[in-house]
């Protein structure tokens, strides 16, 4: 069983299990976080510029920005969290094509629920990070390091999700 | 011959014998009668032998009023006398009298063209008391008569008559005579004390005149409107009053089918009495009417009608008129009132006569045939799942066996049965619900039960009421649980389904949790045909609002499943959000059948909440998708066929 490295806190940093893995040069400077339209039909997308940190460099790090970025929600109006409240990451590895989030109950606990909202939740994770973590074909979810069946009893979470393109808007 | 040849010669040598004995008599004194103290003239005389009196019986018919002499018949001699049927043989040493027989201690005498009885016999035979005195040859007899004291006219049940009061219940005899029409009763031992009524009379009767017709006899003649048989019987109350009543009169009777209701009307002058006789072989409705004559213009009469051959009237007997219908298949009737009393109206029982199951395309047929009867009315009833169909004036062939559905349904049988006299009841036993209308079949008689057939009839299909036990799901904003909401919908679903035939499997029937990938396995142990996983909705933000549907991508079948669901719901004013396809489904990826999941409505909805928490709306929304599932079959059934 691989270790995983708990993140003290999300604010701080996070601390990356590695992998040997050719380093990710991305080809431009910003990343897309993918949100859910008010009325839930669909997931789009908010650029964010990658700050010129050093560590941006690594999968991880983007990953680990990217979910940062998730969490701390939308800028505009018409977009929607698709996180719930109080939820953490507690740790994220990236084996193969693989990404691994680790989630804090509140992921599970303080999700509304619905087919809908689950869809939003677990797609704007796999869309964003698929599209934004160069290598990464798949996501999977833990919470508290176990794996789980699903998030709120609809989607299938037991093995790595790959993105679904058709929930998002097409552009105008 | 021989036997005939010896009587009649001991006839002639006891004739001889006795005009040798008797001729000193006869030389002798006369014997006289005398009836209540009257002189009655008897030609031949009466004959004195030895302290007795023999007397002339056709002599004494002739005197006590008799029309005519009596005749002779070879060697008997009938005649009336008073009354009373007298037959005598010459010779013989018995009498028959009104029909049964008496001894003789002497064989009957012969003088002349008379035959002559002891005086003592024939007034005994008369009720009268005699009296013979041996020096006047005079034989006194007593006749007790009855005074009759008053005639009128009278009219009893609409029948026009008269009655005659007399002090004693009367003996009488009564004659319809012609030319002109008159009925003559005749009362024996009868003395007139009573005055004509006044003329006119009845309906029936011009005028009554009665007179002392010999002297114990009173003849009433009753002058006739027009020439009717007349009944007559002593009163049940008072006997010694006599009531004559005019026979009905039958002018009429005809068959007529007004809403497929076959009648047999028979018209009377009076309310008439009736006897009705079911008869086979060939079927026929026999009507007796007693007390009743035939003026019909018709006796005879064609109709055209699919029960009912003729209809024929005859005097069957003098005082009995005799209805004939004649059926083509046997019937029984029902007596019906109608406003003119003098009507006797019969309603054809018609049969129900054929019972049929006919599978079409998308319908089920069942054909009830009658002889006639097409009035109905349906009924659906549940308890178990049958229809039905009472059809008024019919009765329940003897013959007519159940039928029973063809294939996997939905008539499981149909029988019939009489329901009441007059009804017959066809069920129709259903393995489920159904829709169904009845109709009247033009130009036969022909009841037909159209059932519409359920496109889910026997499909077997998986509903799967999502979350359960430890999930409960979303909540809504005021507690409702997502869990309760699906588990209710899912045993509406499932209801609706199973009313239309179909076998449902659900994956959970009360608040147990059961794990996702276990729903699609149970669906695919159950080898369902499709599966529908019920849910309701939440999304972060309570603008979300309609239906939305899940499918698996490239199951074109399920995708149309889920069109098919989703334009149902639309219907119910839900909006139309999204047919998505999504790999990671477990409910729609695993299931080995097109597999939808169908979130009705967004529990985070505030007015959909509302919406979700009434049962009326949980169950359109059933219906809705049941509606849909139907859809999807009968496309899947026209798919096939067209194969
Ligand atoms: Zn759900």
């Amino acid at each position: 069983m691989i270790a995983f490295v708990l993140l003290a806190a999300v604010a701080v940093g996070v601390a990356v299990w590695r992998q040997v893995r050719p380093p990710i040069q991305h080809p431009r400077g910003e990343i897309k976080l993918y949100f859910a339209t008010r009325d839930g039909l669909y997931l789009v997308p908010e650029s964010r510029p990658l700050p010129a940190a050093a560590g941006l460099t690594s999968a991880e790090e983007r990953a680990f920005f990217i979910v940062r970025g998730l969490l701390a929600g939308p800028t505009q109006e018409r977009l929607v969290p698709t996180l719930p409240p109080g939820t953490e990451l507690l740790g994220l590895r990236i084996e193969g094509d693989v990404l691994t989030l680790d989630f804090n109950r509140a992921l599970q606990e303080n999700h509304g629920g619905g087919s809908t909202g689950e869809l939003a939740t677990v797609y704007s994770l796999v869309n964003s990070l698929v599209e934004g973590v160069p290598g990464v074909a798949r996501v999977r979810f833990l919470i508290e390091g176990e794996p789980i069946e699903t998030l709120v009893g609809h989607l299938d979470l037991s093995h790595p999700l790959a993105p679904d393109w058709s929930l998002v808007k097409p552009s105008p | 011959m021989q036997q005939s040849s010896f009587s009649r010669g001991y006839a002639l040598a006891l004739l001889l014998l006795l005009l040798f004995w008797l001729a000193p008599l006869v030389a002798a004194a006369v014997p006289q009668v005398l009836l209540n103290g009257e002189l009655l003239p008897l030609t031949p005389a009466p004959l004195e032998s030895a302290g007795s009196v023999q007397l002339p019986l056709r002599a004494l018919a002739l005197a006590l009023g008799g029309e005519q002499a009596a005749a002779w018949e070879g060697e008997v001699l009938d005649l009336k006398v008073n009354g009373q049927e007298i037959r005598l043989r010459e010779g013989a040493t018995e009498v028959e009298v009104n029909g049964s027989r008496r001894r003789l201690s002497a064989a009957v005498l012969r003088a002349g063209e008379d035959l002559y009885l002891p005086a003592s016999l024939v007034a005994e035979l008369l009720g009268y008391r005699s009296v013979w005195d041996e020096e006047k040859h005079i034989l006194s007899l007593e006749a007790p008569l009855a005074r009759v004291e008053a005639l009128s006219y009278a009219e009893r049940d609409g029948r026009p008559g008269f009655s005659i009061v007399a002090t004693r219940p009367l003996r009488y005899e009564v004659r319809s005579l012609a030319n002109p029409p008159r009925l003559v009763v005749d009362l024996y031992d009868a003395r007139l004390a009573a005055g004509d009524p006044p003329v006119p009379g009845n309906s029936a009767i011009r005028g009554l005149r009665a007179r002392q017709f010999a002297p114990t006899v009173v003849r009433v003649v009753a002058d006739l409107v027009q020439p009717v048989s007349f009944a007559a019987e002593r009163d049940p109350a008072r006997p010694q009053q006599l009531n004559l009543r005019a026979y009905r009169v039958v002018t009429r009777a005809s068959f007529s089918r007004t809403e497929g209701q076959g009648r047999l009307t028979i018209q009377g002058s009076a309310p008439l009495v009736y006897e009705v006789k079911v008869l086979e072989s060939p079927p026929r409705l026999v009507v007796d009417l007693p007390q009743a004559v035939l003026q019909a213009a018709e006796t005879e009469q064609a109709v055209d009608d699919p029960a009912v051959a003729k209809v024929r009237l005859s005097q069957f007997q003098p005082d009995l008129v005799r209805v004939v219908l004649d059926l083509k298949t046997p019937l029984s009737y029902r007596p019906v009132l109608t406003e003119d009393s003098r009507q006797v109206a019969l309603e054809l029982l018609d049969q129900v006569v054929g019972l049929q199951v006919e599978e079409v395309p998308g319908k089920t047929r069942v054909i009830i045939e009658t002889t006639g009867a097409t009035a109905f009315s349906a009924l659906h009833l549940t308890q178990p799942e049958r229809l039905a169909i009472d059809i008024l004036g019919a009765a329940v062939s003897p013959q007519l066996q159940p039928v029973a559905g063809q294939g996997e349904g939905p008539v499981r049988q149909v029988r019939a049965a009489q329901f009441n006299s007059e009804t017959a009841r066809v069920v129709v036993d259903l393995t489920h619900s159904v829709g169904y209308q009845v109709v009247k079949e033009e130009g036969s008689h022909r009841i037909v039960v159209e059932i519409n057939r359920s496109a889910v009839l026997g499909k077997r299909i998986v509903v799967d009421p999502g979350h359960g036990g430890a999930d409960p799901g979303a909540f809504g904003r005021s507690g409702l649980r997502e869990k309760d909401v699906n588990l209710d919908l899912g045993r509406r679903l499932a209801e609706v389904l199973q009313n239309r035939g179909a076998e449902v499997f659900l994956t959970r029937s009360d608040d147990t949790f059961v794990p996702l990938y276990d729903r699609a396995a149970l669906a695919n142990a159950q080898q369902g045909q499709i599966f529908v996983s019920l849910h309701a909705n939440s999304f972060r933000h309570q603008y979300a609002n309609g239906s939305e549907m899940y499918y698996y991508p490239g199951n074109e079948k399920a995708k149309r499943l889920a069109e098919l669901i989703s334009d149902e719901l639309t219907g119910l004013g839900l909006a139309n959000r999204a047919i998505k396809a999504n790999k990671e489904f477990v409910v729609v990826r695993e299931p080995k059948m097109p597999a939808v999941l169908v979130e009705v409505a967004f529990l985070s909805n505030p007015d959909e909440e509302k919406l979700l928490a009434d049962a009326g709306f949980r169950q359109q929304a059933a219906e809705a998708i049941a509606r849909g599932i139907e859809r999807y079959f009968q496309e899947e059934g026209r798919a096939a066929a067209a194969q």
